[in-house]
């Protein structure tokens, strides 16, 4: 973890009100995911980072996952008539960070962390191009490769990329994440 | 057939629409009555091209006869006018008819032809209808048909012919343009601050400024009793047949082409010969510089010479400059003084280009009491020029530093192509167009604020409306997918990049709060 507050510190982002922020939940799930890691008490058993890590297009459901989902994540965020999908990109979502358990950093933004890990500008654009089942895909692939470069990075940009796919908040947050990958490149190439 | 028709005088020509909302048919003293009790509401025959040359004729010609009585306002009884416009002609009747079949006798802007007859003096009748004698050169039918008026009333041959008289310029040898123009391809542009734009309101302000004006040009290098209506004398169209200045009227009414108009009983026609010079003498020296009381002179290190519009029209850095630089000479409609509510600044032309028209252009400013009332103070009117020149800079800044190189980054997407300002031309212009719209109402805004919130507001408002033109550059400009994203994050990185490092006050704010009411120009 670059970010010297330790993970302990995600847990307490609420807002002053108590609800809870996708920031806050993400960095519990975190702190979850990284005492299993460290195999400290309170954290996931092997077996259900195992269950998420396993997660595809094929099986996104795991008892791991509705696990998670109710113990972290407000109701109201996957209820209504899509429910469905939002349960599929919550799904995908926690497959990343189960396969990059310990390295969420809410202060390493995504765009930067995949350019200073190499990620390749046309598998960037593949990412950013991507929706519904092909994102998945290339959520997978993303994970696992900042897992073997050990990079941390923000998974609440990732929530972003899977929680709008269409429309004119999803091109913002895509150019959000471009903007941070192609200063970083930027930065890298003038080296 | 009579042997004159269709005088202006005493026959109804002029369709009319009243501010009553009545439509009624006027001679042009009932017109010219009804001008003075503000009862005119538009002119149904008119095109709006041919509005400029149609009220300045109107001034001019009560300017010239009202003075002549030494009239202070212009009377409300078309007898009167009637009289009035007579005594202008010298008691020529025929001079108010568009035809009059005797050529040695004047006619409506149609000089006597001392030859003799149309036969001796080479006239040609080659002009099937009004559009061909209007200066409209329309080439092509993209923005106004040609040849619409298939079925034309004496009405539009009026108007025709009197913009053609009192607005054309050079066409080509045997074809000379009119004096009030800096140079054969100039225009003549109508500037001028008036407290209503209808056309009483106008005329009746303007006939007051040009009898104001008129003993300084009488003094000058005009005869106050000179000729006022160009036409009544003969000409022949000889280098030696040049009216020389100093023997007109400051507010004559030039002519610069001859024409007869014949009817037959097939209509109206109308017969044209070319001339060896310019109506009237020195044309070439005078560089437009005929005391027109509607239209600025432009005095760089050289020489002076009257205003000619470019294809921009009036934008705002064009009036800028005529409003506030001193590089300008204010024409005599740019006072405001007992004027005391709000004015509008009017500011028309059509700008003729090489071969074809440049488009016609029209801008009416409308300018709060506050701003009229700093405009009479020498020492406000400076600071607020001051403050309209930094703001034009702003704007430039973001222009050429911020927006520019920002859209080229977006077309290169990462690549190094050349691009070419054509390219980035749509969003620059819109950019322009988009400023264009809110400067002036923002700079009057601006007076009551501190010098540097007024900064700090514009700034503000140029950065929105410059990145507006970037997103909408960047969801219409196509680029190629696999570089679309590092295309927008290049361009937004330079955009806020330069924005950040030229438009100082909005980035780095001081310790601003809006003020209310400081009455900081207002003060001066």
């Amino acid at each position: 973890m670059s970010n010297s507050q330790g993970p302990e510190a995600l847990e307490i982002s609420e807002t002053p009100d108590g609800e809870k922020t996708l920031r806050s939940v993400l960095g519990a799930i975190a702190a979850a995911f990284e005492r299993n890691a460290q195999g400290q008490r309170g954290g996931l058993s092997n077996g259900d980072m195992a269950e998420l890590r396993r997660i595809s297009p094929d099986k996104p459901y795991t008892p791991a996952l509705w696990r998670i989902l109710l113990d972290f994540v407000p109701d109201g965020w996957v209820a209504g008539p899509d429910r469905d999908q939002k349960e599929r990109q919550w799904a995908t979502l926690l497959m990343a960070m189960a396969i990059c358990a310990g390295q969420h950093d809410p202060y390493k933004r995504l765009g930067s962390a995949l350019a200073e890990a190499g990620w390749s500008e046309l598998r960037f654009v593949r990412l950013l191009r991507a929706r519904d089942a092909r994102l998945e895909a290339e959520v997978r692939r993303l994970s696992q490769y900042l897992s073997s470069k050990g990079t941390p990075a923000n998974f609440g940009d990732l929530a972003q990329l899977l929680f709008h796919q269409d429309g004119e908040l999803a091109e913002n947050r895509r150019r959000q994440i471009a903007r941070s990958y192609y200063r970083a490149l930027h930065s890298l190439e003038s080296k | 057939m009579a042997d004159t028709r269709y005088n202006l005088l005493d026959d109804a020509l002029l369709s009319v629409r009243r501010t009553d909302a009545t439509r009624l048919q006027y001679t042009l003293p009932q017109v010219l009555a009804a001008l003075a009790d503000d009862a005119i509401e538009s002119f149904d025959a008119l095109q709006i091209h041919q509005r400029q040359p149609w009220h300045s004729f109107l001034v001019q010609i009560a300017a010239m006869a009202m003075a002549r009585h030494g009239l202070t306002e212009p009377p409300t009884d078309s007898e009167q006018w009637n009289s009035l416009l007579l005594e202008l002609a010298d008691g020529e009747p025929s001079a108010w008819c568009l035809v009059v079949e005797d050529v040695s006798k004047p006619a409506f802007l149609q000089p006597p032809v001392p030859e003799g007859t149309l036969k001796k003096a080479k006239y040609k009748l080659d002009i099937e209808s009004p559009d061909d004698l209007d200066i409209l050169i329309t080439a092509k039918n993209h923005d106004i048909k040609r040849f619409r008026l298939v079925h034309p009333t004496v009405e539009h041959w009026l108007y025709a012919l009197l913009t053609l008289q009192t607005m054309e310029g050079f066409l080509g040898r045997g074809n000379y343009g009119i004096a009030r123009m800096n140079g054969g391809f100039g225009n003549r542009p109508l500037l001028g601050m008036t407290p209503g734009i209808g056309w009483g309101a106008r005329f009746v302000r303007d006939v007051a400024v040009l009898a104001k004006a008129r003993p300084k040009l009488t003094d000058d290098r005009y005869d106050e009793n000179g000729v006022a209506l160009a036409w009544t004398l003969p000409w022949d169209g000889s280098k030696k047949d040049a009216l020389p200045l100093q023997d007109c009227d400051p507010y004559f009414i030039e002519l610069c082409r001859r024409l007869r108009f014949l009817e037959t009983a097939h209509g109206l026609e109308c017969w044209r010969s070319n001339t060896n010079d310019y109506r009237v003498a020195g044309v070439k020296e005078l560089n437009g510089l005929t005391g027109d009381p509607w239209t600025p002179v432009v005095r760089d290190k050289k020489e002076a010479k009257s205003l000619t519009v470019s294809e921009n029209g009036f934008d705002y850095q064009m009036l800028n400059k005529i409003l506030f630089s001193g590089d300008y000479e204010k024409p005599a409609t740019f006072n405001v003084e007992g004027i005391d509510g709000g004015v509008f600044l009017v500011a028309t032309t059509l700008v003729r280009g090489q071969g074809k028209t440049d488009g016609f252009h029209h801008r009416i400013v409308p300018m709060p009491p506050k701003i009229n009332r700093l405009w009479s103070k020498p020492s406000a009117r400076e600071k607020l020029g001051q403050r309209a020149e930094e703001r034009v800079q702003i704007a430039a800044t973001m222009r050429k530093q911020i927006l520019y190189p920002s859209l080229c980054a977006l077309l290169q997407a990462g690549g190094s192509a050349q691009i070419d300002y054509a390219d980035v031309a749509t969003w620059m212009n819109a950019y322009e167009a988009e400023v264009d719209d809110v400067f002036f109402d923002a700079l009057w805004e601006s007076v009551d604020l501190e010098p540097e919130v007024a900064q700090f507001n514009w700034e503000e408002t140029i950065y929105t409306i410059g990145r507006a033109r970037l997103e909408a550059a960047i969801e219409s400009c196509p680029l190629p997918s696999i570089r679309r994203w590092r295309a927008i994050s290049n361009a937004e990185g330079r955009f806020e990049g330069a924005a950040r490092k030229f438009l100082s006050t909005l980035f780095q704010p001081k310790d601003i709060t809006k003020e209310e009411s400081h009455e900081q120009l207002a003060g001066a």
